[in-house]
């Protein structure tokens, strides 16, 4: 046989060893699975969702379909690369179907006059094959395995199925949006759980066995060994896929974290949006809260007990003889979620979740717990933050080099503010980020650091108030004045950090230049973001610099601008007082909102209080500090903020970064 | 809008949709909305003037209100300015107290205007609407009283700021 994939093998199969089963033979494999008496159990497209079902010929698996999910949305549709078998994320069934069944009998009792007798059924399964089962499933197993077989008491049912199933592992190469499994250790590779493992490549399947059962399937099919081409292609399969998750958990210690919180009010919160459906506990492959009932004839001689899935979202499950231990719906959904990733690990030493999001798929109203656990259990602050300009970079960076810029125009922004334009500004410059700053210099007086306004092809503005001795000798410059400039030096906003969120933009008098570079990036690249809001303040209407660029925001469709001042006069017809009050009882989504804070201190340590207050984890919530500079490389040691160097570390800041520094006196 | 919120559900559902209203429980909602009156006030109307008794506790929807004092040689400044949410008229709630500053209209104004007496007669007989009223009447004068420290405390750094200790 000659086939992509495949080189000659004449030895045995052995355990270390990668084959090549060529896609047309997969109905081999159905087959052979067949001819050992297993009834194979795999996917099929019914009902326009991708399940598991009994097939009896590989013509019924889902060829060419995959999978769109996202949080309560769900979509099968043709796939668009070549076709494969296996390319779709998970099914609302999972392989509990038949390993844990939704409903089965526990046994008869019987009444004879006083004698009562009790039968259990007896236990026949036929044997399984599970084809197609992807790591976090598999994962899935091994937790029912801990919780049904290996506890104090096995279930009777759940070991008689277990003990027969012959599982054909496949490789993820397709995880959607709620697809977690990278964060949660469980895949997207196969690594344990499976008699052999597949990975799917455009031609075929590279084969791996995990057991001697699977070794022995091989040697059955008699595939060849696989060529290093496709062992290297599927290798690069689930590194692809664990590279295109790009949502994660942190999972280090959110056990503890988890179960310390049963007092925040999240939990009341996500309760006005949970429908207690029980949806979620219905598509978990590892949820295994059962009920019991009884059917049993009218004079009650005789009865049958079922055992069901029922799920801890059910008014009655915390219900006793006189009351319910869980009556509000904020209790169910807390014992839901910490029992998953809190209490479980207690009980069972392993995470009731496996990452494979189908509770966030099929959830009607889209709760996805990767948010609510990560404002519920943030974990500690993460400091990251895109780097500053490299040394490469940075025009004239030693301190007392300059490269010269001449000024082009001169606009006056208020009676002490004015906005420059340089041209003949060198291109590091000019291609500098948004939020990073010079330092700038003319002969005679200390250089000055400024926040570079805009940004542009062939030059950049600056924006001033002259505040010194060496401000006021550089607002006083005419057009064709020289100006010595170091930089971009510092680092900047990090728009990124808001792609797929809400912006909020909050600007206090002359911080709005310094996020002037940032706010035209946004608009310029709108379709990164979420609702853009624009919240500006200034002491007095005199006091408010770049009016005109305000008003073209202003008359943007998509972007929501609004500006108040502290004291105002009979002309203004605004908003008055401080800048927090235009947005501390606005509606903010704090799962979804970044924030750039800029300004007096004062004002970004309120508006970060606010923000906070709202539940803005601090790590989405950005300020530029202020310091005295006169390196801006960090050699001088003046701008020192406890461990950082704003002109280098800086000037912008996670609020996470700074942590208590941001509020305390005299740093 | 006036026409077609005038039904007690429609301006519970209207209250309920305020920062103000969403801290009051449901029955007590019910029993507030029943008290208020929906109406409009045009640019320059007086809702409050300082010193004057407070006849309403004046729930603003829509528009802009500015909370006014009158400064030799300046006239009548705007301190600061009520939005849509917020209440103006909490000294209702004192009856002994007269209005603490003047509050004028400075765009059309939807507001749900709450009579001082009748107010204070129903916040007497039920505990539950008195303890979220109150709660809520608090949270906004304590979040004016915040603004007004920072608003002095720029101030502060306004003067501080002129007398050239900026090292550039």
């Amino acid at each position: 046989m000659v086939t992509t994939g495949a080189v000659s093998h004449d030895g045995p199969a052995t355990m270390g060893s990668r084959w090549w089963l060529p896609r047309e033979d997969l109905g081999r494999l159905v087959a052979s699975l067949r001819a050992d008496g297993r009834d194979v159990i795999g996917p099929v497209v019914e009902g326009g969702t991708i399940v598991y079902r009994e097939i009896t010929d590989a013509a019924a698996l889902p060829i060419g379909v995959t999978d769109e999910q996202a949080p309560g949305r769900y979509r099968t549709q043709p796939s668009t690369g070549a076709p494969h078998t296996f390319g779709f994320a998970s099914s609302p069934t999972s392989w509990k179907a038949w390993t844990f069944p939704p409903r089965v009998g526990l046994g008869t009792a019987r009444r004879d006059g006083d004698a009562l007798t009790f039968e259990q059924p007896e236990r026949r399964v036929r044997p399984l094959a599970f084809l197609g089962a992807r790591a976090c499933d598999l994962a899935a197993i091994a937790v029912h395995d801990r919780v049904l077989r290996d506890g104090l008491v096995a279930d009777d049912d759940y070991v008689a199925r277990r003990a027969d199933i012959l599982t054909i592992g496949v490789d993820c190469a397709a995880p959607s949006s709620t697809c977690f499994c990278s964060s949660m250790g469980t895949g997207p590779e196969v690594t344990t759980g499976h008699d052999i493992a597949l990975t799917e490549l455009d031609d075929g399947f590279v084969v791996r066995a995990g057991t001697d059962a699977g070794r022995a399937l091989v040697e059955r099919l008699a595939l060849a060994e696989a060529d290093q081409a496709a062992v290297d292609a599927a290798r690069r399969v689930p590194e692809q896929a664990r590279a295109s998750m790009t949502r994660s958990l942190a999972t280090d210690g959110l056990p503890a974290r988890l179960v310390a919180r049963p007092d925040h009010p999240r939990w009341a919160e996500i309760a006005e949006r949970c429908l207690a459906c029980t949806s979620c506990t219905m598509v978990c492959p590892t949820c295994f809260c059962t009920s019991v009932t009884q059917v049993s004839d009218l004079d009650a001689t005789h009865a049958t007990s079922t055992r069901q899935w029922d799920s801890c979202f059910t008014l009655g499950f915390g219900a006793v003889a006189g009351g319910n231990f869980r009556s509000r719906r904020q209790d169910r959904y807390r014992q839901w979620l910490t029992h998953k990733f809190g209490t479980w690990v207690e009980q069972f030493g392993t995470m009731g979740c496996v990452g494979c999001g189908r509770c966030i798929t099929w959830c009607p109203v889209g709760i996805d717990i990767r948010d609510e656990l990560e404002v519920i259990a943030a974990p500690p602050a993460v400091v990251e933050h895109p780097p500053g300009t490299d040394r490469s970079s940075i025009v004239a960076a030693s301190p007392g080099q300059y490269a010269t810029a001449t000024i082009a125009a001169v606009e006056r922004e208020t009676p002490d503010t004015w906005t420059f334009t340089l041209s003949g500004v060198p291109e590091p410059i000019t291609g500098g980020q948004p939020g990073q700053f010079l330092m700038v210099d003319l002969p005679g007086y200390s250089a000055v650091p400024i926040s570079i306004s805009r940004y542009r092809p062939d030059g950049i503005q600056l924006t001033i108030r002259a505040a010194g001795p060496a401000t006021t000798v550089i607002t006083q410059l005419p057009v064709g004045a020289q100006l010595g400039l170091r930089g971009p030096l510092g680092r900047g906003w990090p728009a990124s950090a808001a792609d797929g969120r809400d912006v909020l933009i909050v600007a206090g008098g002359l911080g709005l230049p310094p996020l002037r570079p940032l706010i035209e990036q946004v608009i310029a690249e709108r379709g990164r973001f979420r609702d853009v809001r624009i919240v500006i303040g200034a002491r007095t209407p005199d006091d408010l610099v770049l009016r005109g660029d305000t008003a073209a925001w202003r008359a943007l469709d998509d972007v929501s601008v609004e500006v108040t001042v502290d004291r105002a006069g009979p002309d203004w017809a605004g908003p008055v007082g401080v800048v927090t009050q235009l947005f501390d009882r606005a509606p903010i989504d704090p799962i979804r909102t970044v924030a750039y804070l800029c300004g007096p201190e004062r004002m970004m340590q309120a508006a970060s209080r606010v923000l906070g207050g709202r539940g803005l984890l601090p790590d989405r919530i950005y300020v530029s500090m202020e310091r005295h500079m006169e390196c801006g490389v960090g050699l001088c040691g003046h701008c020192q903020m406890g461990p950082f160097f704003v002109c280098k570390d800086g000037p912008v800041f996670s609020r996470a970064e700074l942590g208590d520094a941001f509020e305390l006196e005299g740093i | 809008m006036l026409h077609l919120m005038n039904a007690i559900a429609d301006l519970r559902q209207a209250i309920g949709a305020t920062w103000f209203g969403s801290g009051i429980p449901a029955p007590s909602l019910e029993r507030l909305a029943s008290l208020g009156r929906l109406r409009e006030a045009g640019p320059g109307e007086l809702l409050l003037v300082e010193g004057a008794p407070t006849a309403e506790l004046d729930l603003i929807l829509s528009g802009r209100v500015g909370v006014t004092e009158r400064e030799p040689g300046r006239g009548e400044v705007t301190l600061m300015t009520v939005e849509p949410g917020d209440i103006v008229g909490w000294s209702v709630l004192l009856s002994h107290l007269p209005a603490t500053a003047t509050v004028r209209v400075m765009e059309r104004t939807l507001l749900v205007a709450f009579p001082g007496e009748d107010l204070r007669a129903a916040l007497a007989q039920d505990p539950v609407l008195s303890a979220a009223i109150h709660r809520q009447a608090l949270d906004a004068v304590a979040r004016r009283l915040m603004a007004t420290r920072h608003q002095l405390l720029d101030l502060g750094s306004a003067l501080a700021s002129g007398l050239g200790i900026d090292p550039w």
